[in-house]
Protein backbone atom coordinates (compact mmCIF):
# COMPACT_ATOMS: atom_id res chain seq x y z
CA UNK A 1 0.00 0.00 0.00
CA UNK A 2 2.35 2.05 0.87
CA UNK A 3 5.29 1.10 -2.32
CA UNK A 4 1.98 2.20 -4.19
CA UNK A 5 1.37 5.66 -3.00
CA UNK A 6 5.19 6.38 -3.21
CA UNK A 7 5.19 5.72 -6.26
CA UNK A 8 2.58 7.64 -7.42
CA UNK A 9 4.20 10.50 -6.18
CA UNK A 10 6.91 9.96 -8.46
CA UNK A 11 4.95 9.34 -11.52
CA UNK A 12 2.48 12.14 -11.58
CA UNK A 13 3.18 15.79 -12.09
CA UNK A 14 2.71 17.21 -8.83
CA UNK A 15 3.10 20.19 -6.89
CA UNK A 16 3.84 19.64 -3.48
CA UNK A 17 4.54 21.05 -0.02
CA UNK A 18 5.87 18.91 3.17
CA UNK A 19 6.55 19.31 6.52
CA UNK A 20 8.13 16.73 9.06
CA UNK A 21 8.43 15.43 11.67
CA UNK A 22 4.48 14.87 12.94
CA UNK A 23 5.61 15.01 16.65
CA UNK A 24 8.92 17.09 16.87
CA UNK A 25 10.54 16.30 20.00
CA UNK A 26 11.64 19.52 22.24
CA UNK A 27 15.46 19.96 23.21
CA UNK A 28 17.24 21.82 25.68
CA UNK A 29 18.95 24.57 24.08
CA UNK A 30 22.44 25.96 24.93
CA UNK A 31 20.63 29.07 26.76
CA UNK A 32 18.79 28.15 29.88
CA UNK A 33 15.16 28.35 29.75
CA UNK A 34 14.68 27.66 25.78
CA UNK A 35 14.19 24.76 23.70
CA UNK A 36 14.45 23.85 20.44
CA UNK A 37 13.42 21.61 17.72
CA UNK A 38 14.08 21.33 14.41
CA UNK A 39 11.98 20.54 11.20
CA UNK A 40 12.13 19.95 7.45
CA UNK A 41 10.34 21.98 4.93
CA UNK A 42 10.06 20.58 1.60
CA UNK A 43 9.07 22.45 -1.18
CA UNK A 44 7.96 20.84 -4.22
CA UNK A 45 5.42 23.64 -5.53
CA UNK A 46 6.92 25.33 -8.83
CA UNK A 47 4.83 28.67 -8.13
CA UNK A 48 5.44 28.86 -4.45
CA UNK A 49 8.63 30.20 -3.00
CA UNK A 50 8.05 31.88 0.32
CA UNK A 51 6.68 29.74 3.58
CA UNK A 52 5.90 32.08 6.68
CA UNK A 53 6.61 29.86 10.38
CA UNK A 54 4.20 30.41 13.22
CA UNK A 55 3.60 28.72 16.45
CA UNK A 56 0.07 28.44 17.66
CA UNK A 57 -1.74 26.84 21.16
CA UNK A 58 -4.26 24.28 21.17
CA UNK A 59 -6.91 26.93 20.85
CA UNK A 60 -5.63 28.52 17.87
CA UNK A 61 -3.86 31.44 19.74
CA UNK A 62 -0.34 32.65 18.72
CA UNK A 63 2.49 31.75 21.28
CA UNK A 64 5.63 34.19 20.73
CA UNK A 65 8.69 32.03 19.67
CA UNK A 66 12.36 32.66 18.03
CA UNK A 67 13.58 31.77 14.19
CA UNK A 68 16.01 32.96 12.19
CA UNK A 69 13.52 33.67 9.31
CA UNK A 70 9.51 33.94 9.89
CA UNK A 71 9.50 33.98 5.93
CA UNK A 72 11.79 31.26 4.63
CA UNK A 73 12.58 31.15 0.87
CA UNK A 74 12.62 27.59 0.14
CA UNK A 75 13.64 27.71 -3.52
CA UNK A 76 11.36 24.71 -5.82
CA UNK A 77 12.95 21.03 -5.08
CA UNK A 78 14.68 21.93 -1.82
CA UNK A 79 14.43 21.30 1.41
CA UNK A 80 15.14 23.84 4.32
CA UNK A 81 15.97 22.76 7.67
CA UNK A 82 14.88 24.83 10.43
CA UNK A 83 15.28 25.29 14.26
CA UNK A 84 12.17 26.24 16.49
CA UNK A 85 13.03 28.39 19.60
CA UNK A 86 10.41 28.26 22.05
CA UNK A 87 10.23 29.34 26.53
CA UNK A 88 10.28 26.61 28.45
CA UNK A 89 6.90 27.44 29.92
CA UNK A 90 5.12 27.52 26.66
CA UNK A 91 6.57 23.70 25.72
CA UNK A 92 4.75 22.25 28.66
CA UNK A 93 1.47 22.47 26.71
CA UNK A 94 0.85 21.22 23.24
CA UNK A 95 1.97 23.51 20.62
CA UNK A 96 1.08 23.61 16.43
CA UNK A 97 4.18 24.71 14.69
CA UNK A 98 2.62 25.13 11.11
CA UNK A 99 4.08 26.39 7.74
CA UNK A 100 2.22 28.39 5.55
CA UNK A 101 2.87 28.61 1.60
CA UNK A 102 3.10 32.28 0.70
CA UNK A 103 1.22 33.96 -2.90
CA UNK A 104 3.03 37.16 -3.96
CA UNK A 105 0.99 39.99 -4.93
CA UNK A 106 1.16 40.48 -8.67
CA UNK A 107 2.09 37.51 -9.32
CA UNK A 108 0.93 36.72 -13.33
CA UNK A 109 -0.87 33.97 -12.60
CA UNK A 110 -1.70 33.38 -8.80
CA UNK A 111 -2.48 29.76 -8.03
CA UNK A 112 -5.76 29.08 -6.23
CA UNK A 113 -4.39 26.66 -3.27
CA UNK A 114 -2.11 27.99 -0.33
CA UNK A 115 -1.49 25.22 1.96
CA UNK A 116 -0.31 24.88 5.39
CA UNK A 117 0.64 21.57 7.36
CA UNK A 118 1.30 21.90 11.08
CA UNK A 119 3.38 19.43 13.18
CA UNK A 120 2.15 18.92 16.67
CA UNK A 121 4.65 19.04 19.65
CA UNK A 122 3.25 16.93 22.53
CA UNK A 123 3.18 17.83 26.01
CA UNK B 1 54.37 -0.50 -28.13
CA UNK B 2 51.28 -1.66 -27.61
CA UNK B 3 48.23 -0.12 -29.70
CA UNK B 4 44.50 0.09 -27.50
CA UNK B 5 41.67 -0.13 -29.56
CA UNK B 6 38.21 0.87 -28.28
CA UNK B 7 34.92 -0.35 -29.39
CA UNK B 8 31.83 -0.07 -27.47
CA UNK B 9 28.33 -1.47 -27.14
CA UNK B 10 25.32 -0.78 -25.74
CA UNK B 11 21.32 -1.74 -24.49
CA UNK B 12 18.69 0.92 -24.46
CA UNK B 13 15.86 0.67 -22.10
CA UNK B 14 12.88 1.62 -23.35
CA UNK B 15 9.38 2.70 -21.41
CA UNK B 16 6.19 2.61 -22.91
CA UNK B 17 2.57 2.56 -21.73
CA UNK B 18 -0.18 1.41 -23.17
CA UNK B 19 -3.60 3.20 -24.16
CA UNK B 20 -6.91 2.39 -22.17
CA UNK B 21 -7.31 -1.34 -22.26
CA UNK B 22 -10.77 -0.74 -20.58
CA UNK B 23 -12.48 2.20 -22.90
CA UNK B 24 -14.92 -0.37 -24.93
CA UNK B 25 -15.73 -3.08 -22.51
CA UNK B 26 -14.34 -4.70 -19.39
CA UNK B 27 -13.10 -7.38 -20.44
CA UNK B 28 -9.94 -6.68 -23.10
CA UNK B 29 -7.24 -8.82 -24.54
CA UNK B 30 -3.55 -7.67 -23.82
CA UNK B 31 -2.81 -6.76 -27.69
CA UNK B 32 -2.18 -3.34 -26.41
CA UNK B 33 1.01 -4.68 -25.67
CA UNK B 34 3.74 -4.04 -28.00
CA UNK B 35 5.05 -7.94 -29.23
CA UNK B 36 8.49 -7.03 -28.20
CA UNK B 37 10.61 -9.64 -27.40
CA UNK B 38 11.69 -9.69 -23.32
CA UNK B 39 9.15 -6.92 -22.56
CA UNK B 40 8.13 -6.94 -19.27
CA UNK B 41 4.93 -4.81 -17.34
CA UNK B 42 6.06 -2.99 -14.39
CA UNK B 43 2.99 -1.37 -12.81
CA UNK B 44 -0.52 -1.31 -13.39
CA UNK B 45 -2.53 2.09 -13.33
CA UNK B 46 -6.48 2.09 -13.04
CA UNK B 47 -9.42 3.92 -12.37
CA UNK B 48 -13.23 3.70 -12.09
CA UNK B 49 -16.38 5.13 -10.52
CA UNK B 50 -18.70 2.90 -8.83
CA UNK B 51 -22.78 2.98 -8.99
CA UNK B 52 -24.25 1.52 -5.64
CA UNK B 53 -26.18 2.13 -2.92
CA UNK B 54 -24.09 2.60 0.16
CA UNK B 55 -25.27 -0.45 2.68
CA UNK B 56 -24.78 -2.55 -0.25
CA UNK B 57 -22.08 -4.78 -0.43
CA UNK B 58 -20.06 -5.23 -3.47
CA UNK B 59 -16.28 -6.06 -4.56
CA UNK B 60 -14.16 -4.90 -7.51
CA UNK B 61 -11.50 -7.08 -9.06
CA UNK B 62 -9.00 -5.48 -11.73
CA UNK B 63 -7.75 -8.67 -12.81
CA UNK B 64 -5.38 -10.60 -15.80
CA UNK B 65 -5.14 -14.02 -16.13
CA UNK B 66 -2.25 -15.87 -15.78
CA UNK B 67 -1.33 -17.13 -19.86
CA UNK B 68 0.84 -19.87 -18.93
CA UNK B 69 -0.36 -21.13 -16.07
CA UNK B 70 -3.69 -21.45 -13.35
CA UNK B 71 -5.35 -18.37 -11.72
CA UNK B 72 -4.48 -14.66 -12.21
CA UNK B 73 -0.91 -13.41 -13.10
CA UNK B 74 -2.58 -10.03 -11.36
CA UNK B 75 -5.32 -8.95 -9.28
CA UNK B 76 -6.48 -6.03 -7.08
CA UNK B 77 -9.25 -6.15 -5.24
CA UNK B 78 -11.49 -3.04 -3.18
CA UNK B 79 -13.91 -4.00 -0.81
CA UNK B 80 -16.79 -1.27 -1.62
CA UNK B 81 -18.79 -3.20 0.88
CA UNK B 82 -20.86 -0.31 3.06
CA UNK B 83 -19.26 2.56 1.38
CA UNK B 84 -20.69 5.28 -0.42
CA UNK B 85 -19.89 5.16 -4.65
CA UNK B 86 -17.07 7.27 -5.53
CA UNK B 87 -14.17 7.75 -7.64
CA UNK B 88 -11.14 5.34 -7.13
CA UNK B 89 -7.26 5.64 -8.57
CA UNK B 90 -4.77 3.41 -8.07
CA UNK B 91 -1.37 2.22 -8.78
CA UNK B 92 -0.16 -0.94 -8.64
CA UNK B 93 3.19 -2.07 -9.18
CA UNK B 94 4.15 -5.32 -10.12
CA UNK B 95 7.62 -7.31 -10.38
CA UNK B 96 8.54 -6.91 -14.08
CA UNK B 97 6.42 -9.93 -15.14
CA UNK B 98 6.94 -10.74 -18.43
CA UNK B 99 4.81 -10.23 -21.40
CA UNK B 100 3.89 -13.98 -21.94
CA UNK B 101 2.41 -14.52 -18.92
CA UNK B 102 -0.56 -11.50 -19.46
CA UNK B 103 -3.54 -13.36 -20.56
CA UNK B 104 -7.13 -11.91 -20.70
CA UNK B 105 -7.62 -8.96 -18.34
CA UNK B 106 -11.03 -7.93 -16.96
CA UNK B 107 -12.94 -5.61 -14.39
CA UNK B 108 -14.87 -8.35 -12.30
CA UNK B 109 -17.59 -7.37 -10.09
CA UNK B 110 -19.26 -9.24 -7.09
CA UNK B 111 -21.76 -8.07 -4.77
CA UNK B 112 -24.50 -5.13 -6.00
CA UNK B 113 -23.49 -2.46 -8.05
CA UNK B 114 -21.42 -1.28 -11.32
CA UNK B 115 -18.13 0.29 -12.59
CA UNK B 116 -18.44 3.02 -15.16
CA UNK B 117 -15.79 5.27 -16.19
CA UNK B 118 -13.01 2.42 -16.10
CA UNK B 119 -9.56 3.37 -16.99
CA UNK B 120 -7.00 0.70 -17.37
CA UNK B 121 -3.26 1.19 -18.27
CA UNK B 122 0.08 -0.70 -18.16
CA UNK B 123 3.33 0.86 -17.86
CA UNK B 124 5.76 -1.58 -19.69
CA UNK B 125 10.05 -1.52 -20.74
CA UNK B 126 12.03 -3.89 -22.67
CA UNK B 127 15.72 -3.86 -23.31
CA UNK B 128 16.31 -3.46 -26.82
CA UNK B 129 19.65 -5.80 -26.66
CA UNK B 130 17.22 -8.56 -24.66
CA UNK B 131 18.37 -10.82 -27.71
CA UNK B 132 21.85 -9.88 -28.51
CA UNK B 133 21.76 -11.53 -32.15
CA UNK B 134 19.48 -8.14 -32.99
CA UNK B 135 21.92 -5.35 -33.53
CA UNK B 136 25.81 -5.98 -34.03
CA UNK B 137 26.08 -3.12 -31.34
CA UNK B 138 24.49 -5.46 -28.29
CA UNK B 139 27.10 -6.93 -25.74
CA UNK B 140 27.03 -10.32 -26.72
CA UNK B 141 26.66 -9.99 -30.34
CA UNK B 142 28.50 -13.09 -32.40
CA UNK B 143 29.20 -12.57 -36.12
CA UNK B 144 27.43 -15.55 -38.08
CA UNK B 145 29.57 -18.00 -39.95
CA UNK B 146 30.29 -17.62 -43.16
CA UNK B 147 27.87 -19.75 -45.48
CA UNK B 148 30.20 -20.49 -47.85
CA UNK B 149 31.68 -24.11 -47.32
CA UNK B 150 35.37 -25.34 -46.80
CA UNK B 151 36.80 -28.87 -47.66
CA UNK B 152 38.37 -30.06 -44.30
CA UNK B 153 40.41 -32.55 -46.27
CA UNK B 154 43.24 -30.08 -47.05
CA UNK B 155 44.26 -29.10 -43.76
CA UNK B 156 44.73 -32.75 -42.16
CA UNK B 157 47.92 -33.84 -43.20
CA UNK B 158 49.25 -37.12 -42.28
CA UNK B 159 52.45 -36.66 -40.13
CA UNK B 160 54.62 -39.82 -41.57
CA UNK B 161 54.31 -37.91 -44.62
CA UNK B 162 56.46 -35.50 -43.13
CA UNK B 163 59.75 -35.00 -44.34
CA UNK B 164 61.89 -34.63 -40.64
CA UNK B 165 59.54 -37.39 -39.01
CA UNK B 166 60.94 -39.65 -42.41
CA UNK B 167 64.46 -38.86 -41.32
CA UNK B 168 63.98 -39.62 -37.82
CA UNK B 169 62.76 -43.19 -39.03
CA UNK B 170 65.35 -43.70 -41.20
CA UNK B 171 67.65 -42.90 -38.86
CA UNK B 172 70.26 -46.12 -37.17
CA UNK B 173 71.51 -45.97 -33.98
CA UNK B 174 75.55 -46.79 -34.02
CA UNK B 175 76.43 -50.02 -32.30
CA UNK B 176 79.03 -49.67 -29.56
CA UNK B 177 82.88 -51.67 -30.41
CA UNK B 178 84.33 -53.22 -27.00
CA UNK B 179 86.78 -50.79 -25.96
CA UNK B 180 84.10 -47.97 -25.92
CA UNK B 181 81.53 -50.84 -23.38
CA UNK B 182 83.95 -50.98 -21.51
CA UNK B 183 85.03 -47.59 -20.87
CA UNK B 184 82.02 -46.08 -20.60
CA UNK B 185 81.79 -49.56 -17.65
CA UNK B 186 84.80 -47.90 -15.73
CA UNK B 187 83.50 -44.61 -15.71
CA UNK B 188 79.93 -46.21 -14.23
CA UNK B 189 82.20 -47.42 -11.30
CA UNK B 190 83.72 -44.35 -10.86
CA UNK B 191 80.75 -42.36 -10.05
CA UNK B 192 79.54 -45.12 -7.67
CA UNK B 193 82.04 -44.90 -5.70
CA UNK B 194 82.00 -41.06 -5.49
CA UNK B 195 78.54 -41.10 -4.48
CA UNK B 196 79.02 -43.15 -1.97
CA UNK B 197 82.05 -41.21 -0.34
CA UNK B 198 79.68 -37.86 -0.63
CA UNK B 199 77.05 -39.97 1.61
CA UNK B 200 79.32 -40.94 4.23
CA UNK B 201 80.74 -37.69 4.02
CA UNK B 202 77.63 -35.60 4.14
CA UNK B 203 76.46 -37.79 7.11
CA UNK B 204 79.39 -36.91 9.35
CA UNK B 205 79.20 -33.41 8.52
CA UNK B 206 75.32 -32.79 9.62
CA UNK B 207 75.69 -34.29 12.85
CA UNK B 208 79.00 -32.10 13.83
CA UNK B 209 77.35 -28.78 12.97
CA UNK B 210 74.34 -29.66 14.70
CA UNK B 211 75.85 -30.30 17.99
CA UNK B 212 78.62 -27.26 17.94
CA UNK B 213 75.62 -24.99 17.49
CA UNK B 214 73.34 -26.27 19.86
CA UNK B 215 76.25 -25.79 22.67
CA UNK B 216 76.84 -22.24 21.58
CA UNK B 217 73.42 -21.40 21.73
CA UNK B 218 72.80 -23.17 25.08
CA UNK B 219 76.15 -21.06 26.76
CA UNK B 220 74.35 -17.15 24.86
CA UNK B 221 71.38 -17.82 26.74
CA UNK B 222 73.41 -19.07 29.95
CA UNK B 223 74.88 -14.95 29.94
CA UNK B 224 71.39 -13.32 30.31
CA UNK B 225 73.23 -10.82 28.11
CA UNK B 226 70.16 -10.09 25.87
CA UNK B 227 67.15 -8.66 27.40
CA UNK B 228 64.16 -10.74 27.02
CA UNK B 229 61.53 -7.75 27.21
CA UNK B 230 61.88 -3.70 27.06
CA UNK B 231 59.49 -2.16 29.24
CA UNK B 232 59.99 1.32 31.07
CA UNK B 233 56.95 2.97 33.17
CA UNK B 234 55.38 6.39 31.75
CA UNK B 235 54.06 8.86 34.44
CA UNK B 236 50.92 9.67 33.49
CA UNK B 237 48.42 12.69 34.72
CA UNK B 238 45.16 14.16 34.37
CA UNK B 239 43.85 17.41 33.78
CA UNK B 240 41.08 18.57 35.54
CA UNK B 241 38.32 21.00 34.49
CA UNK B 242 39.07 24.93 35.12
CA UNK B 243 36.56 26.85 33.49
CA UNK B 244 33.03 26.64 34.39
CA UNK B 245 29.94 29.04 33.49
CA UNK B 246 28.26 29.98 36.23
CA UNK B 247 24.51 29.33 35.61
CA UNK B 248 21.70 32.45 34.60
CA UNK B 249 18.77 33.54 33.81
CA UNK B 250 18.80 35.67 30.62
CA UNK B 251 16.20 38.27 31.82
CA UNK B 252 13.81 39.70 29.14
CA UNK B 253 14.88 43.53 28.16
CA UNK B 254 11.90 45.69 29.15
CA UNK B 255 14.13 48.89 27.12
CA UNK B 256 14.16 46.95 24.07
CA UNK B 257 10.40 45.27 24.29
CA UNK B 258 9.18 49.41 24.47
CA UNK B 259 11.54 50.33 21.85
CA UNK B 260 11.50 47.30 19.39
CA UNK B 261 7.80 46.34 19.64
CA UNK B 262 6.10 49.44 17.72
CA UNK B 263 8.88 48.74 14.83
CA UNK B 264 8.62 44.85 14.84
CA UNK B 265 4.61 45.86 14.52
CA UNK B 266 4.50 47.77 11.71
CA UNK B 267 7.86 45.46 9.83
CA UNK B 268 5.52 42.74 10.43
CA UNK B 269 2.88 44.99 8.53
CA UNK B 270 4.93 45.88 5.77
CA UNK B 271 6.31 42.22 5.03
CA UNK B 272 2.22 41.11 5.01
CA UNK B 273 1.29 43.29 2.50
CA UNK B 274 3.59 41.85 -0.29
CA UNK B 275 1.51 38.59 -0.01
CA UNK B 276 -1.98 37.61 -0.73
CA UNK B 277 -2.86 35.48 2.03
CA UNK C 1 51.54 -38.63 -1.83
CA UNK C 2 50.80 -37.95 1.48
CA UNK C 3 52.20 -34.64 1.83
CA UNK C 4 50.81 -33.32 -1.20
CA UNK C 5 47.12 -34.91 -0.42
CA UNK C 6 47.95 -33.20 3.26
CA UNK C 7 48.66 -29.68 1.04
CA UNK C 8 45.83 -29.98 -1.16
CA UNK C 9 43.20 -30.25 2.17
CA UNK C 10 45.04 -27.50 3.68
CA UNK C 11 44.71 -24.97 -0.09
CA UNK C 12 41.15 -25.84 -0.08
CA UNK C 13 40.59 -24.87 4.37
CA UNK C 14 42.63 -21.67 3.72
CA UNK C 15 39.51 -20.51 1.06
CA UNK C 16 36.57 -21.11 2.81
CA UNK C 17 34.08 -18.20 2.21
CA UNK C 18 32.39 -16.62 5.81
CA UNK C 19 29.45 -15.14 5.35
CA UNK C 20 27.73 -12.68 7.32
CA UNK C 21 24.15 -11.26 7.70
CA UNK C 22 23.73 -7.50 6.55
CA UNK C 23 21.19 -5.97 7.81
CA UNK C 24 19.19 -3.36 6.01
CA UNK C 25 17.27 -0.98 8.07
CA UNK C 26 14.76 1.35 7.64
CA UNK C 27 11.70 3.15 8.92
CA UNK C 28 8.57 4.69 7.92
CA UNK C 29 8.04 8.04 8.58
CA UNK C 30 4.33 9.64 9.27
CA UNK C 31 3.60 12.50 7.07
CA UNK C 32 1.28 14.53 5.13
CA UNK C 33 1.95 15.93 1.63
CA UNK C 34 -0.53 18.55 0.11
CA UNK C 35 -0.36 19.13 -3.11
CA UNK C 36 -2.42 21.42 -5.52
CA UNK C 37 -3.45 19.01 -8.64
CA UNK C 38 -6.20 21.40 -10.27
CA UNK C 39 -5.96 24.91 -10.10
CA UNK C 40 -9.52 26.25 -10.07
CA UNK C 41 -10.98 28.67 -13.06
CA UNK C 42 -13.61 30.93 -13.04
CA UNK C 43 -16.34 30.62 -15.20
CA UNK C 44 -18.86 33.60 -15.73
CA UNK C 45 -22.26 32.04 -16.39
CA UNK C 46 -23.90 35.52 -16.32
CA UNK C 47 -22.46 38.96 -15.35
CA UNK C 48 -23.34 38.80 -11.78
CA UNK C 49 -21.95 35.32 -11.51
CA UNK C 50 -18.55 33.44 -11.02
CA UNK C 51 -18.29 29.64 -10.55
CA UNK C 52 -16.09 26.92 -10.74
CA UNK C 53 -18.45 24.52 -12.24
CA UNK C 54 -17.61 22.72 -15.66
CA UNK C 55 -21.41 23.30 -16.78
CA UNK C 56 -20.68 26.91 -16.23
CA UNK C 57 -17.48 27.03 -17.89
CA UNK C 58 -15.31 27.04 -14.77
CA UNK C 59 -12.70 24.37 -13.34
CA UNK C 60 -12.96 22.75 -9.77
CA UNK C 61 -9.73 23.08 -8.06
CA UNK C 62 -8.67 20.19 -6.63
CA UNK C 63 -6.40 19.32 -3.54
CA UNK C 64 -4.79 15.90 -3.13
CA UNK C 65 -3.57 14.85 0.38
CA UNK C 66 -1.30 11.95 0.84
CA UNK C 67 -1.10 10.38 4.08
CA UNK C 68 1.61 7.93 4.80
CA UNK C 69 0.25 6.56 8.15
CA UNK C 70 -3.96 6.25 9.25
CA UNK C 71 -5.20 8.96 12.17
CA UNK C 72 -2.13 11.20 12.03
CA UNK C 73 -3.34 13.96 10.52
CA UNK C 74 -6.77 15.62 9.43
CA UNK C 75 -7.52 17.87 6.47
CA UNK C 76 -9.01 21.38 6.78
CA UNK C 77 -10.44 22.90 3.78
CA UNK C 78 -11.38 26.42 3.10
CA UNK C 79 -13.26 27.69 0.33
CA UNK C 80 -12.89 31.41 -0.34
CA UNK C 81 -14.84 33.92 0.59
CA UNK C 82 -13.03 36.89 -0.36
CA UNK C 83 -11.44 37.67 -3.34
CA UNK C 84 -7.33 37.76 -3.25
CA UNK C 85 -7.01 40.70 -5.73
CA UNK C 86 -10.09 42.00 -7.98
CA UNK C 87 -10.84 45.34 -9.25
CA UNK C 88 -12.65 47.23 -7.18
CA UNK C 89 -16.21 46.12 -5.46
CA UNK C 90 -18.82 48.51 -3.83
CA UNK C 91 -21.18 46.12 -3.05
CA UNK C 92 -21.70 42.70 -1.26
CA UNK C 93 -20.77 39.46 -2.34
CA UNK C 94 -22.68 36.10 -1.33
CA UNK C 95 -20.13 33.59 -1.80
CA UNK C 96 -21.24 29.82 -1.60
CA UNK C 97 -19.27 26.41 -1.85
CA UNK C 98 -18.73 22.43 -0.95
CA UNK C 99 -15.93 20.55 -0.60
CA UNK C 100 -16.52 16.78 -1.56
CA UNK C 101 -13.96 14.06 -1.97
CA UNK C 102 -13.33 13.62 -5.69
CA UNK C 103 -11.05 10.16 -5.96
CA UNK C 104 -9.00 8.37 -3.74
CA UNK C 105 -6.89 5.15 -3.54
CA UNK C 106 -8.65 3.40 -1.24
CA UNK C 107 -12.44 2.22 -1.47
CA UNK C 108 -12.92 3.10 2.31
CA UNK C 109 -11.76 6.85 1.97
CA UNK C 110 -15.44 7.09 0.18
CA UNK C 111 -16.70 7.84 3.56
CA UNK C 112 -15.07 10.69 4.26
CA UNK C 113 -17.93 12.47 2.71
CA UNK C 114 -20.24 10.94 4.99
CA UNK C 115 -18.11 11.97 7.98
CA UNK C 116 -16.83 15.33 7.27
CA UNK C 117 -17.69 17.97 9.66
CA UNK C 118 -18.61 21.37 8.14
CA UNK C 119 -18.91 24.94 9.38
CA UNK C 120 -18.72 27.89 7.75
CA UNK C 121 -16.70 27.85 4.68
CA UNK C 122 -14.65 24.80 6.45
CA UNK C 123 -14.26 21.09 5.89
CA UNK C 124 -12.70 19.05 8.42
CA UNK C 125 -11.73 15.56 7.66
CA UNK C 126 -9.99 13.19 10.24
CA UNK C 127 -7.58 11.24 7.65
CA UNK C 128 -7.82 7.85 8.85
CA UNK C 129 -6.62 5.91 5.87
CA UNK C 130 -3.26 5.46 4.68
CA UNK C 131 -3.30 6.81 1.09
CA UNK C 132 -4.60 9.74 -1.36
CA UNK C 133 -7.39 11.51 -1.27
CA UNK C 134 -8.58 13.92 -4.05
CA UNK C 135 -10.65 16.76 -2.50
CA UNK C 136 -12.50 19.05 -5.04
CA UNK C 137 -13.33 22.53 -3.95
CA UNK C 138 -16.75 23.70 -5.61
CA UNK C 139 -17.36 27.54 -5.81
CA UNK C 140 -19.38 30.53 -6.57
CA UNK C 141 -19.79 33.93 -5.91
CA UNK C 142 -22.73 36.35 -6.80
CA UNK C 143 -22.55 40.26 -6.87
CA UNK C 144 -24.92 42.61 -5.22
CA UNK C 145 -28.42 41.23 -6.43
CA UNK C 146 -27.95 39.99 -10.02
CA UNK C 147 -25.15 43.19 -10.51
CA UNK C 148 -22.49 42.85 -13.57
CA UNK C 149 -19.13 42.42 -12.30
CA UNK C 150 -16.71 45.12 -13.48
CA UNK C 151 -14.48 43.20 -15.85
CA UNK C 152 -10.87 42.38 -15.00
CA UNK C 153 -9.35 39.56 -12.87
CA UNK C 154 -10.56 37.99 -10.36
CA UNK C 155 -8.75 35.82 -7.79
CA UNK C 156 -9.44 33.81 -4.60
CA UNK C 157 -7.53 31.55 -2.65
CA UNK C 158 -8.73 28.09 -1.49
CA UNK C 159 -6.71 26.83 2.02
CA UNK C 160 -5.61 23.68 2.38
CA UNK C 161 -4.42 22.35 6.03
CA UNK C 162 -2.97 19.44 7.44
CA UNK C 163 -2.75 19.12 10.94
CA UNK C 164 -1.44 16.66 13.45
CA UNK C 165 -3.68 14.68 15.19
Amino acid sequence: MYRALILLLLALPVQAHQFTPTYPELEQSFVPGVKYTKLKLYNKRKEIEFYEISVFDMDWNRVPFAITERVLRVPYLQTEEIEVYLKEKDSNKSLYICSKSKLLKGQGSVPAVASRICSKVRE
Amino acid sequence: MLALYCSYSYSEQIFGQTPNAAQNALNWSMSYLPAQAGLTVSDVIYKYTTVKDPASDMLVHVQNEDAVGEGYVFRDTEDWSGHAANTIRKLVPVPDIPIQRWGQGSIEIEGEGSVEDAVVIYNWKYDTCFDPQSDPNCPGYKPPVPEETIDIMEYIKDPLEDEYIQQELERETPSETEEEEEERKRFQEKLEQLDRVEKLLGGINASLVNANAKLKHDQLMALSTLPVVYYKVLEGRSYGDTLQYPEQTVPDNRRGLRVGLAQELLHQEMVESQYSN
Amino acid sequence: MRKSIIGSILLCGSVFAFAEDVPIEGTVESKCVVTSDTSGVYGNPNPYTLDTAPGQGGVHPIVRYDVIVADYYKAIIEYPEAFSSSPSLDDTLTWDGVVMVNEHTDAAMSDYDSEKVTYNNVTEVTLDHAGSTWFRVENDVEYGVEKSFPAGTYTSIVTAECIAL
